[in-house]
């Protein structure tokens, strides 16, 4: 640290260039001298300059004055950057700073006045000693989530609120609307402390229970009921607990709603098998109970609460959450099921599993026999946009890995899946245990697509339903087969 | 003289030349602390740090200048907030460690640790009333406001204010 006698030669250094003036011409005439820390703010005019003062007062220089000119006379004062191309701003006025969409900034003045910031980004930084110019360093995501989702402490229950009270809190800036996602959002957050300080019991249910003892009643007073407000609670819920972390479910004592249809393996717990149909939760306990492998019934697409609670009890049996982890999937073999797996390793990362997700699909049309896949094939459903657009992206293994569709006539890929049921029980369980081998035999180290290989490979594959075609399509990992289109 | 009189009387350069040519004999006591008397002067004129960056309200950041700041306290609660109080009774925080924050603000006198949890303006301390195991630091701007310091740190008080407390 500088010594006093430096840091008092430096303090009056900073004095000295406070106490500074500036002498210009102005375009009618006089030459006028200006102290430099009054200048707010120096704009590019048709001719000269204009400088704004502190008082409100604006100078004109005189036409050969330029924004250049200025800013070199006023280079030794480390205050003055250039924000964009027409102006010079006096950073001692600026008391925020706020981002905007595009990478650039907004420099906002103790007076409410806003300046666009589009360069200059190193010099403001430096002035200030600011690490970032996004937010405070250093940083606490959760948190700065809780202000930007304006959650705050209300003494009064939510509920009680009178709609006077609830309208005052709650409404758009102009006071004109309700925000849903803003009381849906406090009634949680109020929830979720007076849990944790013993003043509200857990809830003790699943989120219909939430929604029927905090939410319905309350949004009931101010809009028509209706399926879209349950889905705006799950919703903002979820993303609460999954994108922004402000809470987990738990927190609320709420009861997984997939009834426990999970187990954490008591062998090999990173390596998770599951069953996209909760019709297959007994095959899969049989399976924990043979090999020691971690299983899940998803039961279509999978609840971000039940993956909090595997995940919670993967941490609470030791396991590391940065731990490779590997997935055999029992999904049926179209658009959904593989959306159905990718949510699920989504879900996986987002509430904690930091290592690398490796996902190897069971039900792939090359496990099925050649009378399976033509008797068995049944059309992808895709009605709506939306799924359309969904089958159309299963079908570009570019898109889709584990997709592909099944050989139409022509023996170009046509929209047709093959259910997880269609395959015997049997050898569904065979090929699952004979992947948790391979897996475990694996060398340490060995990189994923040569194990995954090697399970492929080892796997009694009746056929390809590509053999024989003439047109050459590429496989899920990036090797071809040859394709023709069927008698 | 006033010190601003005889900068203004000097300029920056010759001041700097009169500083550095009184260094050698500047050697007792009492010299020393009109030397921190000048600094706590110099800092109010012209603060070594210019701003402290708090979170902004829908995001960003609000720069606040030290000579508003009041006083720094953490939350004590798991989200490691540093509470940041000014003299319109406004708060703010951001998430920086007391003692960080101590060391941003070292150069400027002005700050002092007088207790585990309080890093405290000084200048803007009004009163100090007698505690059992210390004193305690008032503000007019913020009348409920009292902050401990324990005896151990009364030193910190002397120093700063130049009298026995």
């Amino acid at each position: 640290m500088a010594s006093k006698f430096e840091q008092f030669a430096d303090g009056l250094a900073a004095l000295a260039l406070e106490r500074d003036h500036l002498v210009v011409h102005l375009a009618d005439g006089p030459e006028t001298s200006v102290a430099v820390a009054e200048i707010v703010m120096v704009e590019t005019e048709l001719h000269g300059v204009r400088l704004v003062l502190a008082n409100g007062s604006e100078l004109v220089t005189r036409p050969m004055d330029t924004l250049v000119t200025l800013g070199a006379r006023l280079a030794r004062h480390s205050r003055f950057v250039r924000a964009n191309n027409t102006q010079l701003i006096n950073l001692e006025y600026v008391n925020r700073i706020r981002p905007v969409v595009g990478g650039t900034y907004e420099l906002l003045l103790e007076d409410d006045r806003v300046f666009e910031l589009t360069m200059g980004f190193e010099a403001v930084k430096a002035y200030f000693g600011l690490a970032s110019l996004e937010h405070v360093v250093p940083w606490n995501a959760r948190l700065a989530a809780i202000v930007a989702e304006k959650l705050r402490t209300f003494e009064k229950d939510i509920r009680m609120m009178t709609d006077e009270e609830i309208r005052a809190n709650f409404s758009t800036a102009d006071g004109t609307q309700l925000v849903l996602r803003e009381i849906v959002g406090n009634v949680l957050w109020q929830a979720y402390n007076w849990i944790h300080d013993g003043r509200l019991d857990p809830i003790e249910g699943n989120i219909r229970s939430l929604w029927y003892s905090h939410i319905k009643p309350l949004l009931a007073r101010f809009y028509p009921m209706g399926d879209n407000l349950y889905k705006d609670l799950t919703e903002t819920f979820s993303d609460y607990v999954g994108r922004l972390h402000i809470f987990r479910y738990a927190d609320f004592g709420l009861i997984d709603d997939s009834g426990g249809m999970w187990q954490v393996g008591e062998k090999y717990p990173t390596i998770i098998v599951c069953a996209e149909k909760q019709g297959h939760w007994k095959p899969l306990q049989d399976l924990a109970a043979e090999t020691g492998v971690t299983i899940i019934a998803l039961g279509g697409q999978p609840s971000l609460m039940t993956t909090e609670f595997l995940v919670d009890g993967l941490l609470a049996k030791g396991v590391d959450p940065t731990s490779a982890f590997h997935l055999i999937t029992d999904v049926d073999y179209d658009p959904s099921g593989n959306i159905i797996a990718k949510s699920f390793m989504g879900q996986l990362d987002k509430m904690g599993i930091q290592g690398a997700v490796e996902r190897l699909d069971v039900i792939q049309p090359e496990n099925f026999t050649p009378d399976e896949v033509k008797y068995f094939r049944v059309p992808v459903a895709a009605l709506d946009k939306s799924s359309k657009s969904k089958t159309a992206t299963w079908l570009d293994k570019r898109k889709s890995p584990f997709g592909g569709g099944l050989p139409g006539p022509d023996g170009q890929p046509v929209a047709d899946g093959l259910e997880s049921d269609a395959m015997p029980r049997s050898r569904r369980h065979d090929l699952i245990v004979s992947a948790i081998q391979a897996i475990v035999a694996a060398p340490a180290g060995e990189p994923w697509p040569t194990t995954r290989d090697r399970i492929e490979q080892s796997w009694p594959r009746p056929h390809s339903v590509w053999d024989g075609y003439e047109k050459r399509i590429e496989s899920p990992h990036g090797h071809q087969r040859t394709a023709r289109p069927q008698a | 003289m006033s010190l601003q009189s005889s900068l203004k009387r000097l300029g920056y350069s010759a001041a700097k030349r009169e500083v550095v040519k009184a260094r050698p004999v500047m050697v007792d006591d009492d010299l020393e602390k009109k030397l921190d008397e000048g600094l706590a002067l110099l800092h109010t004129l012209v603060p070594p740090v210019r701003r402290v960056a708090v979170v902004l309200d829908g995001g960003g950041v609000q720069l606040l200048r030290p000579d508003e700041i009041v006083y720094f306290t953490p939350s004590g609660e798991a989200d490691r907030r540093l509470w940041v109080y000014t003299a319109d009774g406004k708060q703010y925080f951001n998430f920086s460690g007391l003692s960080d924050m101590q060391t941003l603000l070292a150069a400027d006198v002005r700050f002092q640790r007088v207790h585990k949890s309080f890093l405290v303006n000084l200048e803007h301390v009004t009163s100090i009333a007698p505690l059992p195991d210390g004193r305690a630091l008032h503000f007019a701007e913020l009348p409920a406001l009292a902050i401990p310091v324990p005896t151990d740190n009364l030193k910190i008080l002397v120093s700063y204010f130049g009298v026995q407390i």
